[in-house]
């Protein structure tokens, strides 16, 4: 209550010159990135030695889980942070610089994801069965998977991997960013004008392209985990479990900037309400999506399709595919509906906490279970010998990199657009009554 | 547009033998209104109101004015309305009755289960809405007591002018801190144009 | 007053562009307007003694056509659904199509209104008024096909859950009966939210009324609203609960309408996009339908200095995305039914592009994905002229869409010896036709009589309509 307090206090807001001495500036905390980076390596080394056993297969899910879960969440920042700029939006100016530092490192996503590549490419650990369809694939689904071999083969997949992280650090990094970046000590004037309207006018391509490029780097990271099933909205349903993740990042984000005195009177409760909004309007969005998927493959029952479903809502994965719909839709609802906890940040900060659990969750849920179709083993167990410690290594190793690769994009750069032209009406927001 | 100049207000007398409904005080931009109305409300007035031809941001809190509570009646029918369709459903279609009372009626359709709740949810979500919207109107109706077709600010010719361009603070004669002299003292003091005696 | 009203309303408005990217931007209401001016602009359409003339034309137009979807269906119900082209395998053609599609325009009321609402986008306040309209009105004109499609259209009562001798209810586990339930729900939300909206319009009207027919009929709708802040509260909270119930309305009805085909196996038809892609082109056709009336409306009603070229660039932003969109999932289609290997599938779409409708399959992409590519100029975007052009030809393409969606999947189905041709009748024709006349007759009744701009909303998004930004930012917005 007393968060919620303090900051309504302020809700009339202040001038750009009071932001620039609210300490918009990492200082001292930029010293974790390049350590974070380290630890990355040092704990990734550790999983994959451990793992051993099976030729690291399980291994490489819990890696493959982690690492679209991390992903997604900078995608979901690049989305925002393009969809902002068409917009033309004034209200998000304050809060677009870590969106843009997550848009800016995506990236150096391409490097943690590297480790899958070569995995591919060397084709010796059974995970995308694609990769060696002569040996990994039987039977009457092997002449079915080789009409896709255009498309799922190892080089053309090297090849969009590629395109992808290209684009990626085009938009992300040096458009977005950069173009941010240089208002931050530019004279104001129309140079500086001219720099926005450039960031607007190439954010509309630039939505266009990554969002078809994310709806591949979907497809081919989890949907060709089973070559045989297919989905047309799988791109989409990745989009929305992207945007949940991203807003409930920026949520605790900007709680742990605030509550080491960054930024303490620039961003108000009127952002965390906005945030808060975003994030009940993606979790309805993502139960929409899901829903619409899982009910058109259930109602038609075509055995391609169901096979993906039949896996994850029999035996030991019912209760997680409960808790889908549960935790991951009909509990955040009725959280997030009211307002009075989208202006509380504290409770707002515990729904982000839930929603990122559960967005990994869902991660786990669309990636883990083809382990188990591709091995046979039937855990038997319960969800908690599907399980691994890979996956707890992976969290920590990716997540590692992840927040590594965004402190050293942040390094000493302003954590907030000082110099942007819209930065004066961006700090008078209110949006109670608007 | 013109709040430092000033104001020269017109001011009607109350005639005799007339019972007196109230006043109403006219003024021509948000900004007057605004500051007359934190005047009123820290008279501690009650049964006083802010006429205007748009809702004014910030005025609910210049008035002292509670916020509003129609979601809870809005949450509560879209409950119902989500129950209601879950349970026609599941009555209709899902079950038969026996013995004189109205059956349900048991379709065999496509190899699914008589009660299949994934092809109940549309019908379940439309009704929240459907519901929740009617709860929303008519909420807003019961609250706000309309339609009222009577009211003692339309005994003024002026008051015409709220639907344009004009903005109105009327104060009933039945609150209980009005006084025929002093309730107008207090008026004429702020920076309206028009100061109007409303009579039956 | 009575000086502007012997002037014809098309002669009262200027042009002035408002659409320069800039940073601070630039007024949404054009030529310095105040608060009388607004009512005034808006009010004199409905008060002026006669109407433009090309009013009079378009309606005596649209009351002839409304006369002829009269004769259709007296025919058609007095003979059966043999008058129509269905045949097997086609048993849904036209009735079906047409439904789509008026449901599709239906949704960019409700968006304008809630989504844009709720997304603070102030824009909308010039046309929503216009665009609820339109949706209820283009909802009338869906709901007429499958009535008659039904067959016998007097016991369409039997789709509500009303008990009856039979004792038979509804199938629930049928899209159709979603539908039912999705259609009626949207209706009554847009009524609701249309009405309430235009509730301190109505008392702008009563209050400005000079005839004793005009006082009461205004006064009654409007209720007895007095402008009080006490009820503003209540007001503006309960609309923006109408807002965010409708939001999700609008996705789930035609996703609803999505599921009359998804749900099925049949190719072409049963793939997961469908709820999200049907509601962007609902979004994408429902918006051409909104350029494509406000262009000749605010030049005849002299609305020019509300429904600016701004509103229009806007519009016809939204118009390329959702178009985009709609060419996304067209490629996700494709894609799949490549990707899925199913031979039925893929089949299917090779028919649609290389098949007896290829015509009409390339009549869609090229008006829904290549036509509209044109808004990436902003000169389009602003030129009255393209972006009208443009709106028909979307409207076409969305048309089209349905067609193709419907007719060339079941013309060709699993079994090549009953496959055939459809041809529509000159009654499918004629119904299609009709349709358009109910939906103008009352649309063009709505103009004249009712407030054809949100006076009140205009109202408050202008600058002297925020305590402490009056006499400065009004100054500014003048300069």
């Amino acid at each position: 209550m007393e968060a919620t307090v303090s900051a309504m206090a302020h809700s009339h807001g202040i001038t750009p010159e009071q932001l620039r001495k609210d300490n918009p500036f990492m200082g001292e905390l930029a010293k974790i990135g390049p350590i974070a980076l380290v630890v990355a390596v040092v704990l990734f080394a550790i999983g994959y030695l451990m793992s051993g056993a099976d030729e690291h297969q399980r291994f490489f899910f819990s890696y493959i889980h982690n690492y679209v879960f991390f992903t997604s969440i900078s995608i979901g920042a690049l989305l925002f942070t393009l969809v902002n700029h068409v917009a033309r939006a004034s209200w998000s100016v304050v809060i677009r610089r870590i969106p843009e530092f997550f848009a800016g490192s995506l990236w150096m996503m391409g490097i943690a994801g590297l480790p899958i590549l070569i995995m591919v490419l060397t084709g010796k650990v059974e995970v995308y069965e694609w990769v060696n369809i002569g040996s990994w694939i039987h039977g009457a689904e092997q002449q079915i998977v080789q009409n896709k071999e255009a498309y799922l083969n190892t080089t053309f997949f090297a090849i969009r991997y590629f395109i992808y992280f290209a684009a990626f650090f085009l938009f992300g990094r040096a458009i977005l960013l950069n173009g941010s970046l240089k208002q931050d000590n530019q004279p104001d004037g129309d140079e500086k004008d001219r720099g926005t309207m450039r960031m607007w006018q190439l954010s509309a391509p630039g939505l266009v392209f990554s969002f078809l490029l994310m709806t591949f780097f979907a497809i081919d990271m989890i949907m060709s985990l089973d070559p045989i099933w297919f989905s047309t909205m799988f791109g989409v349903y990745y989009f929305a479990g992207a945007m949940i993740g991203f807003f409930s990042t920026m949520i605790l984000m900007f709680k742990w900037l605030q509550s080491t005195g960054r930024l303490k009177e620039a961003v108000t409760v009127e952002h965390y309400h906005d945030f808060g909004k975003f994030l009940f309007a993606f979790v309805f969005f993502w139960g929409y999506i899901a829903f619409s998927q899982y009910m058109l493959i259930w109602y038609a029952s075509i055995p391609e399709e169901t096979r993906w479903f039949h896996i994850r809502q029999n035996a030991d994965w019912t209760p997680l595919s409960w808790l889908m719909l549960f935790g991951h839709f009909a509990l955040p609802f009725a959280f997030f509906i009211s307002r009075y906890i989208k202006r509380h940040n504290g409770l707002l900060a515990v729904g982000a906490v839930w929603m990122l659990v559960l967005h990994w969750l869902d991660h786990f849920y669309q990636v883990v279970p083809e382990y188990q179709r591709i091995t046979g083993v039937q855990p038997g167990g319960g969800l908690g010998a599907a399980f691994d410690i890979s996956e707890i290594i992976c969290l920590l190793a990716i997540g590692c990199f992840w927040f590594g690769a965004f402190m050293v994009t942040a390094g000493k750069n302003p954590i907030a657009p000082l110099g942007d032209p819209q930065i004066a009406k961006s700090l008078k927001f209110d949006n109670v009554k608007v | 547009m013109s709040q430092t100049e000033a104001k020269t207000m017109t001011i009607e007398e109350p005639t005799e033998g007339r019972k007196l409904l109230g006043y109403l005080l006219e003024f021509d931009n948000v900004d007057d209104l605004t500051h007359g109305a934190e005047k009123v409300r820290d008279a501690g007035y009650s049964n006083w109101d802010c006429h205007t031809p748009f809702p004014v941001h910030g005025l609910d809190h210049a008035m002292g004015a509670k916020p509003s509570h129609v979601q809870w009646i809005v949450l509560a029918c879209g409950f119902t309305g989500l129950l209601t369709g879950l349970f026609i459903q599941w009555w209709m279609n899902a079950v038969v009755h026996q013995g004189n009372v109205v059956t349900g009626y048991q379709y065999f359709i496509s190899g699914k289960p008589f009660w299949s709740v994934p092809a109940n949810i549309p019908v379940m979500f439309e009704l929240t809405i459907l519901f929740s919207a009617f709860a929303s109107f008519f909420g807003m109706l019961g609250v706000n007591r309309l339609p009222q077709y009577n009211h003692f600010t339309m005994y003024s010719e002026r008051f015409g002018q709220v639907t344009d361009d004009k903005f109105f603070i009327s104060i009933s004669s039945e609150d209980p801190k009005f006084d025929v002299g002093k309730t107008r003292d207090m008026l004429s003091g702020l920076k309206g144009t028009y100061l109007e005696v409303l009579e039956d | 007053m009575a000086k502007t009203l012997t002037k014809p309303l098309s002669q009262l408005s200027t042009e002035l562009d408002n659409t320069r990217d800039q940073i601070s931007q630039p007024p949404l209401v054009t030529g310095g307007k105040t608060f009388g001016n607004i009512t005034e602009i808006v009010a004199r359409v409905a008060e002026h003694p006669s109407a433009p003339k090309a009013w009079y034309v378009a309606f005596a137009g649209a009351v002839m056509l409304f006369g002829l979807l009269f004769a259709m269906l007296a025919y058609l119900i007095s003979t059966g659904v043999g008058v129509w082209g269905v045949n097997t395998p086609v048993a849904w053609g036209f009735a079906i199509v047409n439904f789509v599609f008026w449901i599709g325009i239906g949704h960019a009321g409700t968006l304008i209104s809630a989504i844009l609402y709720l997304f603070r986008q102030k824009w909308r306040t010039g046309i929503n008024r216009f665009a609820e309209a339109m949706t209820i009105f283009a909802v009338f004109a869906a709901g007429i096909f499958p009535l008659v499609h039904v067959g016998r259209v007097w016991v369409v009562y039997w789709i509500f859950p009303i008990p009856n001798q039979q004792q038979l209810w509804p199938q629930f586990r049928s899209p159709l009966l979603w539908d039912v339930f999705a259609i009626t729900t949207y209706l009554l939300t847009s009524l609701l939210f249309w009405y309430m909206g235009m509730v301190p319009d109505l008392a702008t009207f009563r209050d400005r009324a000079k005839t004793k027919v005009r006082k009461i009929v205004y006064g009654l709708f409007a209720l007895g609203w007095r402008g009080s802040n006490r009820q503003w509260i209540h007001y503006e909270k309960a609309y923006l609960l109408l807002a965010a119930l409708a939001t999700p309305l609008v996705l789930s009805v035609h996703s609803v309408v999505s599921f009359d085909f998804a749900t099925s196996q049949l190719p072409g038809w049963h793939t997961t996009i469908f709820p999200p892609y049907f509601v962007a082109g609902a979004i994408f056709g429902g918006f051409a339908m909104v350029v494509f009336l406000a262009v000749p409306a605010r030049e005849l009603f002299g609305l020019k200095n509300l429904i600016t070229l701004q509103h229009f660039d806007h519009m016809n932003k939204i118009i390329m995305a959702t178009g985009m969109i709609v060419g996304y999932a067209y490629a996700m289609e494709f894609f799949i039914a490549w990707y899925g290997g199913n031979p039925l599938e893929t089949f299917t779409f090779e028919n649609r592009a290389t098949g007896p409708y290829a015509w009409a399959y390339w009549i869609m992409v090229t008006c829904n994905v290549f036509i509209p590519q044109v808004f990436w100029f902003k000169k389009a975007r602003t030129n009255l002229w393209v972006m009208w052009i443009v709106s028909v030809f979307v409207n076409i393409g969305m048309w089209f869409e349905r067609f193709v969606i419907v007719v060339s999947s079941l013309s060709r189905d699993f079994l090549p010896s009953s496959w055939d041709y459809y041809t529509p009748t000159w009654v499918d024709l004629c119904t299609l036709a009709g349709s358009f006349g109910l939906f103008f007759f009352f649309f063009l009744l709505f103009c004249r009589y009712m407030p054809i701009v949100a006076i009140a909303e205009v109202k408050g998004v202008l600058p002297e309509a925020h305590p402490g930004h009056g006499a400065h930012a009004a100054a500014e917005a003048k300069a």
